[in-house]
């Protein structure tokens, strides 16, 4: 046959031509194994890449846990505070006339209005009458309205005319000059209530501990963790350690690491307080995204809005930071709210646009999951496209919806741009929470602290990893428990 | 039948099983493939006539899980011996398959892939096995004048004839079809077994089909395949088995089994 | 129909198809809220990057020309350069026309550092140091005239000799509806009607941004050193996060058991790491990269900060560090779009190239990857867009807010996200419009990265089909 004839040349031609290509020993060597260095070498390259990411993670967890661990093991000096009277204050006394005498449950000061205007009055001051202590709640224009026994004081009633002194915090002072060998701390009347017996205190750089308190009087032991022993003159001021604890971290309501307020949580709630905001507006709009998308866009329609969801995604967080300062706080909230130029309101707003796109798109999967069987069901009891999203494809969607905002909450807990730029730049507590003051998240202080550079081994250092801690610990659990509901809703259907 | 040592074979398959994990898909299959004829695999669905092609050039190596017991001999040397190399037999023994699988790549590097990887470099060399190996699989006319197009621009028949040119490209010595013809239409399918006759004075050919009468056209030998039961409910297992290898001619006009007899005269399954 | 009446019934579903119909418009109405918000969005930026601003000159045009500035002849306008400014002439110059630095410059023959420039015959062997002080600003000024045009000039002479500042500024929609208000404000503000300064539109996006570096008056600051951070980052995320994530991805789809306990462990973790909070990768990067493999004067090995390679005074918080911790970031994003487009490949590509006898790696080199390739390329689209705008973690890993060098791979640097967040936390007249301005250079190459990889994408998928 002639095709096969031709057959047979191709093939010899084609052996030919490889085993010149190759040579004879590649061309037709047996099947026995070949050594293949390349190939173990190459998978070797592709499982380090793989492994990389668990390096990752640990690290993050290492370097999170040990300046974690130092942030706590840190410790801040203060200034030992006491209440003197300030003597430069100008003296000012209740009115002279009876109604000015202030019986123990009045909190309405009135002063000649002379003495008002030479005196401030700050909220927040402290004044004495008698020897009760009174904290200034508000200044009226002919009165001060006050809080009564204050810093264990007893109220007590006072007659017209009874001279009012102004309190001011001043650094508790050495007495008497003290020599190297010394171990006897005069204090001024009054002040070694400051101090608890334990207590770490610092003379210039000396480290004491106080062994005992006697009257005015500190009894110390001095020259701890190797610090020199020295004289001090008198007037020397005292400085008192403070140091973190996990009680102090969790349940303080003031953040200032450098000066011994360790709580932690101002920042929590501000961060939760966007993340809020943010879910608030974020769920009925990628809900209701999803639902739409869903059940009722056509093809078309879907190739216009998926995009647009895309671009939400895609504009840089710094760019929404903006938005919310310039438009949203500036442009809208303050006309017509009066909010301070720094907000969690705002910030809380923009944070949940970013979040919509997250939601919507997981609340579609979780919709599209939902097996087609139920809805035809719904469908042929009657019921209309609205009856059967409402009862039938929410009920069934509802815990891939939970994961959704789960996952989107832990995405604005995250969130750092927009916050930093809209939320505020100060830790600050406000019970109940106000939405319309500024107040500092978890990851704008973590932004605001890292801008400079920090010494390594600085509070501040070592206080933005703790934070990071408490931020990763707390997205990793939302992360987790979103990623476990899902994997829940996926076996009951699939 | 044919006799031990009388028709030199290229592939003999001796008493082999496959397994799935711990599932032993086909049990105790023995067939000695003759070289230069086309031996026909055919049976019931889910007999497990894949799974011995499969083993034929170890494609069930890729399958996690999968395993083979029994030896398969090719040139004196058992397949399945530790010191093959599974990658130097899939050179030697081709495989086409069922749907047409071009690579998304123009028509002449679909059948450049073989050739370039055993390290064909040199353009010209490419060219003339390119174009060998398309006349060869009676392609080139087709062809010739857009190898550039994507092979998956071909019509199904086309395309299946890309895959035979891309299998040849390498020289194999032997090829195995799984169902070639089973996604093509009745002309497509005719060309490709004109193709296998001609192939066959070159190629030792194994094919799977489900045609009786392609069986009966194209090939040499046929081996016959089905399913076992054993146990009952969740005890029940199945698995394939070879009932009967022998001649064409033989096993269409005279079967030994009352099972290949109901099966080729359609009485079965 | 026996107990509900048909009418009953009928209005009963009306209603029912009524209230449908309502929610139905209220979820269409979500994508009005995401549609207006982008719109506000881009409203607002428009707002600030353009708009009106209250100038006020440092030397009054008034007290150096009798005749308005803009109508002075070049050698005029020149002659005032060399009588005011004449210490500034031979940067001017060097800035404007030559390509080299002012120290070279100055000590480099003039027709050497101006070599296609027009330059005096008499001096063209000379350098500017050469000159004689008395001459120099003369000559200086003659090399000016005779190459840069009358409204050239005058811009030097607005920033060498009048040194504007912004005094107020107001936003586009404000100067445009509501103009009156703004005449009356500076009226309050300048009382005195001589020296009240002209309300002037002003467009703070520039075509020269590009090329400026930053400077502390918005007026002429530009992005050139940020858009270059910006570059570098990129490149360093591109040579770094890329290969290591696509090799990952290969080896979880292609070579992991996964019912390994570590490569289960690999693959959890690289899921749960997308979730992770970017200011962490921050910390990370900031206690990895910057402390610990940075500057030995702290205690770090030297590596990112140059001492290794003889850098004398890294810090460590540099372009390196910088993109090493946005490569961590998006190494997990890249990794999971990378095993998706691979897990899409159809098998029966792999049984074929099997099937002739490749080895695992070139099934994977010459098909695998090759067919993955569009769906790889959409992942690096999205790591690529979000390392563009990622803010967060350079600020922590130390960029600097102002730059004027352009940063080399050991020095400090910024880049534009940090820009913008400065500029916007500045209050002083004219930063928050120059953050408008640099948001929309920072869109812009946004948009030109997703439009590359988008015709990349669609190349290789039209080179995979027909
Ligand atoms: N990858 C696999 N993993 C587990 N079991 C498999 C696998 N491939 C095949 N099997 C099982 O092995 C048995 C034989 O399958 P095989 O594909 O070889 O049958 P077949 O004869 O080729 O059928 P068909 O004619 O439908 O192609 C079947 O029971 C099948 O379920
Ligand atoms: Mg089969």
């Amino acid at each position: 046959m002639e095709q096969t004839m031709e057959g047979t040349s191709y093939s010899t031609e084609r052996s030919r031509l490889l085993s010149q290509a190759l040579g004879k020993h590649a061309a037709r060597a047996g099947i026995g194994k070949r050594p293949r260095p390349n190939e173990r070498l190459i998978v070797v390259l592709l499982f380090a890449a793989g492994v990389l990411s668990i390096f990752t993670t640990a690290f993050i967890v290492l370097f999170l846990g040990t300046e974690a661990v130092s942030f706590f093991q840190s410790r801040a000096w203060i200034y030992a505070k006491m209440l003197v009277v300030d003597q430069a204050a100008a003296p000012v006394s209740l009115r002279g006339d009876a109604e000015g005498a202030l019986n123990s449950t009045g909190t309405s000061l009135l002063l000649d209005l002379g003495d008002l205007s030479r005196v401030p009055f700050m909220p927040g001051a402290l004044i004495q009458i008698g020897d009760e202590i009174m904290r200034v709640a508000e200044r009226r224009e002919r009165s001060v309205i006050v809080e009564r026994g204050y810093l264990d004081t007893q109220p007590q009633p006072h007659p017209p005319g009874a001279p009012i002194l102004t309190l001011k915090e001043d650094s508790v002072r050495t007495v008497e000059a003290i020599k190297e060998e010394d171990t006897r701390i005069v204090l001024p009347e009054n002040a070694a209530g400051v101090f608890a017996v334990g207590d770490i205190i610092h003379l210039e750089t000396e480290t004491m501990r106080i062994a005992a308190i006697e009257g005015d009087t500190l009894v110390v032991e001095r020259g701890l963790e190797n610090t020199l022993r020295r004289a001090y003159p008198a007037n020397a001021v005292v400085q008192v350690e403070r140091r973190p604890t996990l009680l102090a971290y969790l349940t303080g309501t003031r953040w200032q690491p450098q000066t011994g307020d360790f709580g932690v949580l101002p920042l929590v709630q501000s961060t939760f307080m966007t993340s809020f905001i943010a879910i608030l507006t974020a769920l009925p709009v990628g809900l209701a995204a999803a639902i739409y998308l869903s059940e009722y866009a056509t093809q078309r329609v879907r190739a216009f809005l998926n995009p647009l969801l895309e671009i939400l995604v895609g504009v840089p967080t710094v760019v929404y930071g903006f938005f919310a300062l310039q438009f949203v706080t500036i442009g809208v909230l303050r006309p017509l709210f009066g909010v301070d130029i720094y907000n969690t309101l705002s910030a809380g707003l923009v944070v949940g646009i970013m979040i919509v796109p997250t939601i919507a798109s997981m609340s579609l999967d979780a919709m599209g999951s939902v097996p087609r069987g139920l809805r035809e069901a719904s469908y042929g009891l009657g019921a209309t496209k609205l009856e059967t999203i409402a009862r039938v494809v929410l009920p069934a969607a509802l815990s891939g919806i939970v994961a959704a905002v789960i996952l989107g909450i832990s995405r604005a807990v995250g969130e750092t741009m927009i916050v930093a730029i809209a939320a505020g730049a100060g830790p600050n507590w406000t019970f109940p929470p106000n939405f319309t003051v500024g107040a500092e998240t978890m990851t704008g202080h973590i932004a605001r602290i890292s801008g400079g550079d920090l010494s390594y081994q600085s509070v501040d250092y070592t206080s933005i990893f703790s934070i990071g801690l408490t931020l990763f610990i707390i997205t990793f659990l939302l992360t987790q428990i979103s990623t476990y509901i899902t994997r829940r809703f996926r076996e009951l259907y699939e | 039948m044919t006799q031990n040592g009388h028709h030199p074979r290229a592939v003999d398959i001796q008493n082999i099983s496959v397994y799935y994990g711990s599932y032993r898909a086909v049990r105790d299959v023995s067939i000695p493939v003759e070289k230069n004829k086309i031996t026909a695999f055919i049976g019931p669905s889910g007999c497990g006539k894949s799974t011995v092609l499969r083993a034929i050039n170890r494609m069930n190596d890729l399958v996690p899980g999968a395993r083979v017991e029994g030896q398969i001999l090719y040139h004196g040397r058992n397949l399945y011996a530790p010191d093959v190399d599974p990658v130097e037999v899939r050179r030697r023994i081709g495989m086409v398959f069922q749907k047409p699988n071009p690579f998304p790549k123009s028509i002449f590097e679909n059948v450049a892939y073989g050739p370039r990887l055993l390290g064909v470099r040199d353009k010209n060399t490419l060219r003339q096995i390119v174009e060998s190996s398309l006349k060869q699989a009676a392609l080139w006319d087709e062809v010739k004048n857009d190898l550039d197009k994507s092979g998956l621009a071909l019509s199904g028949g086309q395309q299946q004839r890309l895959c035979i040119a891309r299998t040849i490209a390498v020289e194999p010595d032997v090829i195995l079809m799984d169902e070639p013809c089973s996604a093509l239409d009745p002309i497509s399918t005719q060309r490709i077994e004109e193709l296998m006759q001609e192939l066959v004075s070159q190629y030792t050919i194994i094919i799977v089909t489900h045609n009786m009468q392609q069986a009966m056209r194209v090939s040499d030998y046929t081996a016959f395949y089905s399913i076992r039961k054993a146990g009952e409910g969740k005890e029940e297992t199945r698995w394939g088995e070879l009932v009967e290898f022998g001649e064409t001619q033989q096993i269409f006009t005279q079967p030994q089994e009352a099972e290949t007899a109901d099966y080729i005269s359609g009485r079965f399954g | 129909m026996p107990h509900i009446e048909e009418g009953v019934f009928r209005s009963k579903l009306i209603d029912r198809q009524n209230r449908g119909t309502a929610m139905r418009r209220l979820y269409a109405a979500s994508f009005g809220v995401a549609i207006l918000a982008l719109v506000l969005l881009v409203l607002t930026i428009v707002n600030e990057a353009f708009g009106y601003v209250a100038l006020v000159y440092k030397v009054e045009p008034e007290t150096i020309s009798d005749r308005p500035l803009a109508e002075l002849t070049e050698p005029e306008l020149v002659a005032l350069l060399v009588e005011k400014a004449p210490g500034q002439l031979p940067k001017m110059v060097s800035d404007a026309l030559s390509p080299m630095d002012l120290q070279t410059f100055a000590r480099a023959p003039l027709g050497q550092s101006l070599a296609d420039k027009q330059v005096p015959a008499e001096h063209a062997d000379k350098a500017p140091a050469d000159i004689p002080t008395g001459e120099r600003a003369a000559v200086m000024g003659q090399i000016l005239s005779g190459n840069l045009t009358q409204e050239q000039i005058l811009e030097l002479i607005e920033a060498a000799i009048l040194q504007p500042t912004v005094s107020e500024s107001w936003p586009l929609f404000e100067g445009l509806f509501n103009r009156g208000a703004i005449e009356e404000r500076l009226v309050e503000l300048f009382p005195d009607e001589i020296t009240r300064p002209e309300l002037r539109f002003k467009s703070w996006l520039r075509l020269e941004m590009l090329t400026k570096p930053m400077d502390s008056n918005p007026l002429v600051s530009g992005v050139r050193t940020a858009l270059l951070g910006t570059v570098y980052l990129l490149i360093i995320v591109v040579l770094t996060a890329f290969p290591v994530g696509i090799a990952a991805a290969i080896y979880l789809e292609e070579y992991a058991d996964p019912n390994k306990w570590y490569n289960r462990i690999i693959e959890t973790n690289i899921r749960n790491l997308a979730g992770v909070p970017s200011i962490i990768y921050g910390l990370l990067g900031l206690q990895l990269l910057v402390r610990f493999m940075g500057d030995p004067a702290t205690g770090g090995l030297g590596i990112t900060s140059g001492q290794a390679f003889g850098i004398i005074d890294g810090t460590g918080r540099n372009i390196i560090t910088a993109g090493l911790t946005l490569a961590l970031l998006v190494l997990p994003v890249v990794i999971i779009n990378a095993q998706e487009a691979i897990r899409a490949v159809p098998p029966s590509y792999r049984d074929a190239s099997y099937g002739l006898g490749a080895t695992k790696w070139q099934t994977i080199w010459r098909t695998v990857l090759p067919s993955a390739l569009p769906g790889i390329l959409t992942g690096i689209i999205l790591s690529l867009s979000r390392a563009v705008g990622e803010t967060a973690p350079l600020v922590v890993v130390g960029a600097s807010t102002f730059i004027v060098q352009d940063p080399g791979l050991f020095t400090r640097f910024t880049a534009l996200p940090i820009q913008i967040y400065t500029w916007t936390s500045r209050p002083q007249a004219g930063f928050r419009e120059l953050a408008a301005a640099g948001i929309i250079v920072l869109l812009v190459l946004l948009i030109a990265i997703n439009t590359i990889a988008f015709v990349l994408r669609n190349q290789a998928r039209r080179r995979l089909q027909v």
